[in-house]
């Protein structure tokens, strides 16, 4: 499974694989939701995303973005991450969900996406974790994630974000 | 008459929405994974509630151990999706209200004339869906024990993982 980078920038850089103005609930510019192809590269502040949560051509739509400073996240396998994942598998399924990571072992975040403004949006398990912001996505970046089969809540891999939701080898 | 589902054999493909209204295919659920497959009779029947205790406990496990469960029901997408939550269940539950594949895969439970519902099964499966075991739940007890699935899993695993061995 494939990743790319992500992150909430100000402006849209002119090189990226995708990118999206967002505002928040009462229409003030909010940024611009930005992803890269993945590379060694790490661009400044962003994590890795499931790669199937971007989609260029992709419609309108609203996300719950929970982005706990750098000093304030938690290794993936914290107690914490691992009850909010249970609660998202137990939650109907949203059009986009995806951790935010980096490197082996921290937790960057999450992005919760729907195609409006509901239920699923507000009840974001991750918004115990830090402050999430509710944002509207302009076309052009919200792809979709298949819904989650569970119960599995451990990454495909330690340099992965979750879902990406199977190994590359499998011996059959 | 359905197809054979026996050890060894590859189950079919079967596509049907899943609790919360999503076309979903065995093929995609199983994504690289081991997977249990389960087939009960509905939400209303004593001894599913009970095997679904088990598994609810099971989950724990298998939530780290990359392993799918899926269950299988003519209950609507509705009332699964109740079930699901009040056992504090995480996987996929599908539900095959229209009855497109209960008689394809030849697992009525003719004994009961009125919900005409699953026989309860359980099947083992390799992530290409081949057969590992089955399980008759008829009776309860030839339903599989926590230790029967561990060993599956276990067999499968060291079968499909390619650094079962640790890396040298």
């Amino acid at each position: 499974m494939s990743w790319l980078w992500f992150a909430l920038r100000s402006d849209a850089p002119a090189s990226c694989a995708a990118s999206a103005p967002v505002r928040t609930v009462d229409g003030t510019a909010a940024g611009h939701l930005v992803a890269w192809e993945r590379s060694a590269d790490r661009p400044d502040g962003a994590a890795k995303i499931d790669a199937r949560a971007v989609d260029p051509s992709g419609g309108v739509g609203w996300i719950s973005l929970v982005l706990p400073g750098e000093s304030e996240t938690l290794p993936f396998d914290d107690v914490a991450v691992a009850g909010a994942l249970r609660i998202v598998l137990a939650l109907s399924p949203a059009q986009v969900f995806s951790t935010l990571s980096a490197g082996d072992d921290r937790w960057l975040g999450s992005l919760t996406a729907t195609p409006s403004r509901d239920e699923r949006l507000a009840s974001d398990p991750f918004a115990r974790l830090a402050r999430p912001m509710v944002l509207r996505v302009d076309a052009g970046f919200l792809g979709l994630t298949p819904a989650l089969p569970g119960p599995v809540i451990q990454r495909y891999g330690s340099d992965t974000p979750w879902p990406s939701d199977r190994f590359s080898r499998v011996q059959l | 008459m359905g197809p054979p589902l026996r050890s060894g054999d590859v189950f079919p493909d079967i596509e049907l929405p899943d609790h919360a209204g999503n076309e979903r295919r065995l093929s995609d659920l199983t994504a690289g994974d081991p997977v249990l497959l389960h087939f009960y009779r509905g939400w209303w029947c004593p001894k599913e509630q009970a095997f679904l205790r088990g598994l609810v406990a099971l989950q724990a496990q298998a939530e780290v151990a990359y392993t799918r469960f899926v269950s299988v029901s003519v209950d609507p997408g509705g009332v699964q999706a109740a079930f699901r939550a009040g056992l504090g269940a995480r996987w996929t539950f599908l539900s095959d209200k229209e009855r497109g594949w209960i008689d394809e895969l030849d697992l009525v439970e003719v004994a009961d004339t009125t919900n005409r519902p699953y026989l309860p099964t359980v099947f083992t499966l390799f992530p290409d869906r081949t057969i590992h075991a089955t399980y008759n739940g008829y009776w309860f007890w030839g339903r599989p024990t926590p230790d029967e699935l561990w060993r599956d899993f276990r067999e499968i695993s060291r079968a499909i993982r390619p650094d079962w061995d640790p890396p040298q």
